[in-house]
């Protein structure tokens, strides 16, 4: 990829056999990459001094690494320096218990009221132990773990559920009580609305306390009064109101459903990204890549500061107009209804067999053999219609790139679901043709290609909408633009095919369209990158 | 709906409670006996303060898991204090349950409890009017206009009670 800024930015690609530009990546002996992946890996764990090198991360790493072998050139190459870490809530909490382990032998009291030390520091240790060193006693008591015998003296108790013949619990009203519970403080109220009231606060995750003073229920309590492990679930409310206090270092992975928290230890090094237009993408277990200092996903070639305003936009114009944006369309030709099921735009109608352009509706020809147009707004068509005010004309630009912005987000979607079919793929390419796993994986990271080059199209449509049109690094961005557009739906259309038979004979039609659709979206990225550090793209709202 | 019991059993007994024996300076109930989850309150300003002589009217709103979630408390009409929001909504600690501070300003034994009770709010805004927190202001206008220029705050006070009055 030596010749990449070669071409970078011009336009006339098409002009050339695309061949030329491919790298051999046939050629690239597949074991290498995995071991300079081992070797990334390694370096990796090192990093992780606080969480003690635990098997399951470095598996989840080495899974989640192996599989993107050329990223780190492309996308991270720009941040090769950025060190973080990625846990899952369980690795945190083992982490935590570990902690608690560690400290034992320290206080000798028991593992119970160092969680609850622990939980009152926010999991600091260095503070509790210097606390701890100060004012062992009273930390007991500020905690909650130790009754304070000077303020009052109370009816002692035992800590536990009693049984009791007659109470009348001053939380319910309810008389004939059998049972109930209280800490020495001897607060004694009903187990029934005891236990409604720590199910109460267990999502919280700060330490519960007897509901009229502030002596803390310990884990095992806890425990004890709810029949179960209830006390596990206040440690990962713990976890969650953890990592929201400490915001600066720590991100939930934005991705649905997944559990992922990504630490980075030292953010001062943010300033200088976000001086080159870099955005700190940080890559979680469950391979899902998101910017660190918006919590967005992958957003290049947009900046942090693009992505917001764009989503704010499309928010408030969403409200004002309604988007429905409908997933079906009739065949420009036969009428007849056309749901898109994957996520290719060239669309053949299958009653017609008419060849059009998802987006544009028109004819598929100029598409495939010349050149990509649906990815450039004509301005020239809207000054003559000069009837249109301002307003409506700009607001009618928004609409073309919200409307491109928006298609490709649902052909990312439409190719996740396919990515679903991948694996299925590779499978019967093991069952049928006898090839090895590892060669089958060219599939995976076609995928992955195509689903990166999908979201830096998305986002380009953002920096379009902002920059100023004429400029002509914005042309070149426009034209960086279509040569990815097209080589993104060539690279879909090659994972549509169904039949391993094909798939296997055009393996090396594969690798070669990948690594365009690679190249083709660093390009995008840098010019990106080149045109808001120019000051190319104003933010105007 | 065992939840909705509790609370309807617990703040008919809270009512009892309060016929029964209730603090000077204040009157509080159900303002329809079917429904226990809204009361009517009426709290008589504190003596010695700008809010003497005066009568304010405020409705607590009772969730139905009452009583681990504190109830709502209003002044309708609203009135002019540093804790008070300009629609009436009460701001003081013993109506906010503790984790809803994320800065932990206040202490978690004023927050609210299950042992809590609708005699103890009301004393609560009792003191509220006798002794204004401006360190946590609702109002910021009401909060500004009592540190710095606390006659002109008291003269609008008096203005207003004598307006509720009827004068």
């Amino acid at each position: 990829m030596a010749n990449d800024e070669d071409y970078q930015y011009s336009s006339s690609d098409d002009d050339f056999p695309e061949q030329q530009y491919y790298e051999p990546l046939e050629h690239r002996d597949i074991t290498n990459n995995i071991l300079d992946d081992y070797e990334y890996l390694n370096y990796d764990t090192d990093s992780l001094e606080s969480f003690n090198s635990d098997v399951d991360i470095v598996d989840g790493m080495a899974v989640s690494h192996v599989t993107n072998p050329n990223k780190k050139r492309s996308i991270e190459g720009a941040m090769v320096n950025l060190k973080y870490e990625c846990f899952t809530t369980q690795d945190i909490f083992n982490n935590m218990l570990e902690k608690v382990d560690r400290l034992q032998p320290m206080f000798s009291i028991p593992r119970e009221d160092i969680i609850l030390l622990l939980q009152k520091y926010g999991w600091d240790e260095d503070r509790l132990l210097e606390d701890w060193t100060n004012k062992m006693d009273g930390l007991l008591i500020e905690a909650g773990i130790h009754i304070n015998n000077e303020q009052k003296e109370l009816p002692k108790s035992q800590r536990g559920i009693s049984n009791r013949d007659f109470f009348t619990c001053p939380i319910c009203c309810e008389d004939q009580i059998k049972e109930t519970y209280s800490l020495e403080c001897g607060h004694e109220y009903c187990i029934s609305c005891y236990r409604h009231y720590i199910e109460d606060r267990l999502n919280k995750g700060n330490i519960i306390t007897c509901m009229s003073c502030s002596l803390a229920l310990k884990n095992t309590d806890i425990d004890e009064l709810m029949n179960g492990p209830s006390s596990e679930k206040l440690m990962h409310s713990s976890i969650k109101s953890f990592v929201q206090k400490h915001n600066e270092n720590y991100r939930w992975c934005p991705f649905t459903d997944c559990k992922c928290i990504v630490h980075i230890q030292d953010t001062t090094e943010f300033v200088e990204y976000i001086r080159l237009h870099y955005s700190p993408y940080v890559l979680c277990n469950e391979s899902h890549r998101f910017c660190f200092s918006c919590s967005f996903e992958m957003h290049s070639p947009a900046d942090c500061e693009i992505t917001s305003s764009w989503i704010k936009k499309a928010k408030k114009e969403s409200d004002n107009l309604n988007w429905v944006l409908s997933h079906t369309k009739e065949c420009p030709k036969c009428s007849v209804n056309i749901e898109k099921n994957g996520g290719c735009n060239h669309m053949i109608c299958s009653s017609c067999k008419y060849e059009f352009c998802w987006i544009c509706n028109s004819d598929w020809k100029p598409h495939g053999s010349s050149f990509y147009q649906c990815t450039m707004y004509n301005n020239d068509e809207l000054k003559t219609q000069t009837v249109i005010e301002d307003v409506s004309k700009t607001l009618k630009r928004y609409t073309f790139f919200y409307r491109m912005f928006n298609e490709h987000e649902v052909s990312a979607k439409l190719d996740w679901q396919l990515g679903q079919t991948v694996g299925n793929k590779i499978k019967s390419l093991q069952e049928k043709m006898g090839v090895s796993w590892i060669e089958g994986q060219f599939l995976t990271e076609s995928l992955k290609i195509l689903n990166e080059g999908r979201t830096a199209l998305k986002w380009s449509f953002a920096v379009v909408f902002y920059s100023d049109s004429s400029h002509n690094l914005t042309k070149i961005f426009v034209d960086n633009q279509a040569l990815l557009a097209n080589s993104v739906e060539d690279l879909s259309a090659l994972l549509q095919i169904k039949s391993p038979e094909t798939i296997m004979e055009k393996k090396v039609e594969f690798y070669n369209k990948a690594g365009y659709v690679e190249n083709r979206t660093y390009a995008l990225m840098e010019c990106g990158r080149e045109l808001i550090s120019k000051g190319i793209v104003k933010i105007t709202n | 709906m065992i939840m909705s019991k509790t609370a309807q059993k617990r703040l008919l007994k809270e009512y009892q409670q309060l016929i029964r024996e209730s603090p000077p300076g204040i009157v509080a109930g159900p303002s329809d006996e079917n429904n226990m989850f809204e009361w009517d309150c009426l709290i008589s300003g504190p003596p010695e303060t700008p809010y003497e002589n005066g009568v304010f009217n405020a409705t607590l709103l009772f969730p139905k898991d009452y009583p681990l979630s504190p109830p709502k408390l209003t002044f309708t009409p609203s009135l002019l204090h540093p804790n008070i929001y300009p629609n009436g909504e009460v701001c003081i600690s013993i109506l906010h349950s503790p984790g809803d501070d994320p800065n932990m300003y206040e202490l978690a034994e004023e927050r609210w409890s299950p042992v809590q009770s609708v005699e103890k709010i009301l004393l609560s805004v009792m003191s509220m009017l006798s002794e204004p927190n401006i360190e946590s202001g609702a109002n910021i206008d009401a909060s500004i206009l009592y540190r710095d220029n606390r006659p002109e705050f008291e003269r609008q006070v008096k203005l207003s009670i004598l307006k509720s009055l009827g004068f």
